[in-house]
Parts: C-alpha cells; structure tokens; sequence
C-alpha cells in the first residue's frame, strides 16, 4: 500500500483576529488524498478552499492537528523548510497571479528554478520545459512574452511551470475561472492529462459545476466537519 | 553564488523588459552623482590651477588701483592695467636689494594673443625652455607659446602681425610685423597662450620706439630751420611697418628708457626679509602698490568657494530630491509587481531571494548611474581644463 500524497488529521485553523467576532476557522477531522487522485475542492466564496490549499503549501501555519504532504510531516518542518518542500514537491497553478510579464513564457516555465538554488537549472530541466511547451501546444510560443499570448495560452504555460519541477502535488486554484467553456475544457483536459501521465497528484478548487463534473472526487470546504464527507 | 546569479538574471530581465524607465531612473541618478562631484572637482580644479601660478609670483609690483586687474594682467594677461609704471621702477627695485624685478608690458596683442614685453629675466624665472628655434635678439622678434604657437600654427621663421590696439585712433601706431624665432615648451601655464618679446619690441608696438624715412628739408613743416635746429617731420612720412635688418638701426625713441611705461614688476625676492621689507616699504606708497598675488587669487577663490558652497547645497537638494523620485519610482514598481513579488513567495521563494533580486537591481541602476556619473564627471573635466587653458592658460 502506497503512502497518501496528503493526509490530514484533527486540522484546525484559525485567521488571528484583533475583534471580539467570531474568528474564520477550519477544521478537517480526517482527510487522505491518495497518489496520483484527482479532487476538486468546492464550496461557497470565503469558506476557506484557498486557506486549505495555503495550509498544504505550507503557506499558513497549522494551529492544531497534523498534516502530512508528500511525506514530510509540515507541523516538524521550519519556515525555510517549508519554503524548500513547497519549490520541490508541489506545483501551483492560480488565478491571481498568472506569470511574470517581463519574462518570456519560457522562461516562465522555468522561473522556480530561479527562485530557489537547491533545484540545479540543468540541461535535463531546460528539456522538460521544452516538451511540457510542446506538449501544451506551445512549441512555438516560448520566446514569447504573456502579453503576446492568449488568456489560454498564459495559463497553459502556467501548468508548464507547476509541473517542470516534477512536484507530487499539483494545487490549482480556479485555473479556468477566466476562460471560455471550450478553453476552459482543453486547459483542464491537458492538466488532468499531464498529472495522470506524470503519476502527480492534482487538488482543484472551482467553482464551476462542469469543472466539477469531471471529478470524481470532491470535497464541499464549507461542510468540512465530518469524515463521511471529506476524502475521496 | 547560484542564488546570486539567478536573482542578477531575473533583474537584468526586469530593467531590460522597460528601458525607458531604466534610462531616465539611471539618468536621474547620474544626474544627482554628477552634479555635486563635478562641482567639488571643477572647484578644486580651478582653485589648484589659479593659485600654484600664484604660488610662483612671489611679488607684483603695480600703480595704485585695483589689486585685481593687475594681478590678472601680470600673472594670467588678462585686462589691461589703467595706469602703467615707469620702466625704471625694476632697476631701482634691483638697486635696493629686493631681488629681481621683472618688467612686464601686457597691452599689446598679436592675432589675439597677448604680446608680453618682458626680459629674458622672466623666462628663466618661469623655467620657460625653448621647443624649437632660439629665444628673441633683437627688436622685432618674439617667442610663442606652445598653444598660441599651435593655435596659428606657427614655427621659426614665421611672422606675426600685431593688432591694431585703437582703430579709432588716428594718432595711434600702426600694427608691425613681428618675427617668431622660437617656439617655447609647453608649461601648462598662461605663457602658453601668449607671445614673449623684449619690452623694447612692445615700445615699438606702441609707436614710442619708432622707425621711419629720413626728414629732408624740404619734406619737413620748417624748411627754414637753421642748421643744427630739428626739422618737424609731417604726418605723410613713412613709419615703418616692419622691423629688418636694414632699418633696426633707425628705430629710436624720444626720451629715456626709465620712463616708458610697463604694466607692472614682478619682483623675485631672495629671501623673506627682502619679501617683508619691500611689502613695506610700498605699503603707504602714494603711486605704487606691491601685492601678493597668492593673497589676491585667494581672495577671488573666497567668492568662487562661497558661489560652490551655494551650489553644492543646491545640487545636495536635488540629489535628495532625485533620492526621493527614486525612493518613490522603486516603492511604486514594487507594488505594481505586488503579483510578480507574491508568485515567487507562493511557490516557494524566500524573502530573502525577493529581497536579492530588488537590491540587485537597485545596485545595477546605481552601478550605471555611477558609471554615466563618472563619465560624465572625466567628461566635463576635460572639457574644464580646456576651457582654463583657454581662458587662462592654466589646466
């Protein structure tokens, strides 16, 4: 039996909050994602899908509970480790903040290993980009800017960058929130694509009924309470 | 060093991707550099320059007046003196015992350059050495210096005609053509620019020491004149225009030598008690004044010093408010790359790697901007010393 790619156990988090309010929390009983699933997160605005996926990035601290990813257990880890197991293990894709513009989307692809030294730029890495563009159907397009590319093309490009590192997990935040139904489709559909060939994990959050429809697991953040209803 | 590498990539990527924003923030901060050092260094430039020419005129010796047109007439040649001295006035010096006393008769003026009356007195005090040729004999021949000789591409044997002092003034001299003998090494001082004959030359360019034709009798306005009597010659004789060999010897003055005019005397004296002693004895002299030119540049370079103070407390507010436009460029690029900034520490960048590739591209703009300050500093210096030596021979 293989390891989980995630696992959660007694999860709590809370936002710190100066007011006398009730504060946002999120508990998550039990939750395990195996190797290589594919869940799709969902839930109304503000129920806490991206502070769920923030606290698996190792973004936001845990203030109780455990949570595994990719094998390394997060409560254990420093900030800097953290930092570290983020850039090797896991892959992002957002909404928010699609690429650098003053970089081509080649480069682009390859910004992670720009970040952080303890991944080597090598020739092997500048390969897998190559063919991650290739296989996204974006040969051709590397030279290019973002803002020579289509909405399509920048997020496709996006995906080459969570993967060129070859992380466990990929966490995708709403990454076709901007597209049209036929785009948003193609993108998803390369995404599913590439993590299955590549044996990587994916977590998607959406909001989309369609986008949903496709997964056979999904998990409801807001109604995150009970073991019945978090884990595929 | 990797991280280092990566982080000047990623910001040489940024400057590059917006150039016009990174020339006219690395114009401004060169401009802010630029102004102030230039400043400083132009400033001390000139004090250098002005004052190691004074350094070597220990003692100027001049009519009553202003102090300062005779200090920049005697040691740069520049202006005119408005009352000149007698000649005599170096040989009685000399006879006193205060050192050598060189004459100087700046007024006159060849193609521009100043034709300096001097002795050979002043040549060696200046440790003015000859390039080419030989140093002027007789009347009529003059010396040039190195830029003057440059300038109107002269060598020996080549003449110069002086300039006509006053077109207005019918009674005035004509101009003489003058022959160069000699071109003298370059110093880096005012005797660069300027022409060097014996101060009987310079009478001669005054019409004080003259040549012309012979007065018959019958040319002359008294015919009748007995024997033995002057005949007055009329204003249609030929003065002579050139000094040669076969007319020196009918050049001539009307009087003594001891009482044509010099612009001043630099005096040369042995020790500091001939120094002090003859600063004293013309301190309460009713015609002459004796000045130190050290004290005189020194005290034109007060006005220079307060003018740079001034300058560079304006140029310190500009670099401040260039520091501030910078300050405010940087904080605003930073928030429009808010996104950009995020990205990185959401896949895993550190704040440190953040903060390496913003100081990164902070150094590099300085770097330039430094670079284009320094060029610009080297630039404007050369030009600086170009336009002393123009305007005072020195640089």
């Amino acid at each position: 039996m293989t390891t989980p790619a995630i696992v959660a156990h007694d999860l709590h988090f809370a936002y710190p909050t100066r007011t006398h309010d009730t504060p946002f929390a999120l508990h998550l009983p039990v939750w395990e994602v195996p190797r290589g699933g594919r869940v799709a997160l969902y839930g109304p605005s503000g129920c806490g899908k991206s502070t769920l996926l923030n606290l698996i990035a190792g973004v936001l601290p845990l203030a109780r509970g455990s949570l595994e990813v990719a094998g390394r257990q997060l409560r254990n880890l420093s900030d800097a480790e953290r930092r570290a197991h983020r850039i090797r293990s896991l892959g992002f894709v957002f909404q928010d903040y699609p690429l650098v513009d003053h970089l081509s989307a080649f480069e682009n692809v390859l910004f992670p290993f720009r970040l952080n030294p303890a991944l080597r730029l090598d020739a092997p890495a500048r390969t897998r980009a190559s063919t991650l563009l290739h296989d996204l159907g974006l040969g051709d397009k590397g030279g290019r800017r973002p803002s020579a590319l289509s909405q399509g093309e920048r997020q496709r490009v996006a995906i080459a960058r969570a993967l060129v590192t070859r992380p466990a997990i990929v966490l995708a935040d709403e990454p076709t929130a901007g597209l049209d139904p036929a785009r948003s489709t193609a993108v998803l559909t390369l995404l599913e694509q590439l993590c299955e060939e590549r044996g990587v994990t994916l977590l998607l959050v959406s909001h989309d009924p369609a986008v949903l429809a496709r997964f056979e697991h999904t998990l409801e953040v807001g109604a995150l309470s009970s073991t019945d209803e978090a884990g595929p | 060093m990797s991280a280092l590498r990566h982080a000047s990539l990623l910001a040489w990527w940024y400057l590059r991707s917006a150039p016009g924003r990174t020339a006219v923030l690395v114009c401004c901060t060169a401009l802010a550099l630029f102004l102030p050092l230039f400043t400083a260094l132009a400033a001390e430039r000139v004090e250098t320059a002005l004052l190691a020419r004074a350094h070597t005129s220990p003692i100027l010796l001049g009519h009553q007046g202003n102090e300062f047109d005779l200090t920049m007439n005697g040691l740069y040649f520049r202006g005119e003196v408005r009352d000149p001295i007698a000649f005599g006035t170096a040989a009685a010096i000399e006879a006193s015992g205060y050192g050598d006393a060189v004459p100087l008769y700046v007024t006159h003026s060849a193609g521009g350059a100043p034709v300096v009356g001097t002795t050979l007195a002043y040549l060696e005090h200046r440790a003015l050495n000859v390039a080419s040729g030989r140093l002027p004999a007789v009347l009529g021949e003059v010396v040039a210096g190195a830029q003057v000789a440059r300038d109107f591409h002269l060598s020996p044997g080549d003449t110069v005609r002086s300039d006509l002092s006053n077109l207005y003034n019918i009674a005035g001299a004509y101009p003489i053509l003058l022959k160069v003998t000699g071109v003298l090494a370059a110093s880096g001082t005012p005797d660069d620019t300027a022409f060097f004959a014996d101060v009987k030359t310079t009478w001669v360019l005054d019409g004080t020491l003259h040549g012309h034709d012979t007065v018959t009798r019958a040319q002359s306005l008294n015919p009748e004149a007995e024997d033995g009597e002057n005949l007055e010659a009329t204003a249609a004789i030929f003065m002579f225009q050139e000094i040669t060999e076969k007319n020196r010897g009918g050049f001539h003055l009307h009087g003594s030598t001891d009482n044509l005019p010099v612009s001043s005397v630099l005096v040369f004296p042995p020790n500091a008690r001939a120094h002090d002693q003859l600063l004293g004895d013309y301190a309460l002299h009713e015609d002459l004044q004796a000045v130190r030119p050290v004290v005189v540049v020194r005290t034109i370079l007060g006005i220079v010093l307060r003018v740079r103070e001034g300058l560079t407390l304006y140029f310190s507010a500009i670099a401040a408010s260039t520091l501030a436009f910078f300050v405010l460029v940087l904080s605003l690029s930073l928030r429009l790359r808010r996104s950009e900034l995020q990205l990185m520490q959401r896949i895993g960048s550190s704040r440190s790697m953040v903060a390496l590739m913003v100081g990164v591209e902070v150094l590099m703009v300085v770097v330039a901007a430094g670079a284009t300050a320094t060029f610009a500093t080297v630039a404007g210096l050369s030009l600086l010393d170009a336009a002393l030596a123009g305007a005072i021979g020195v640089g």
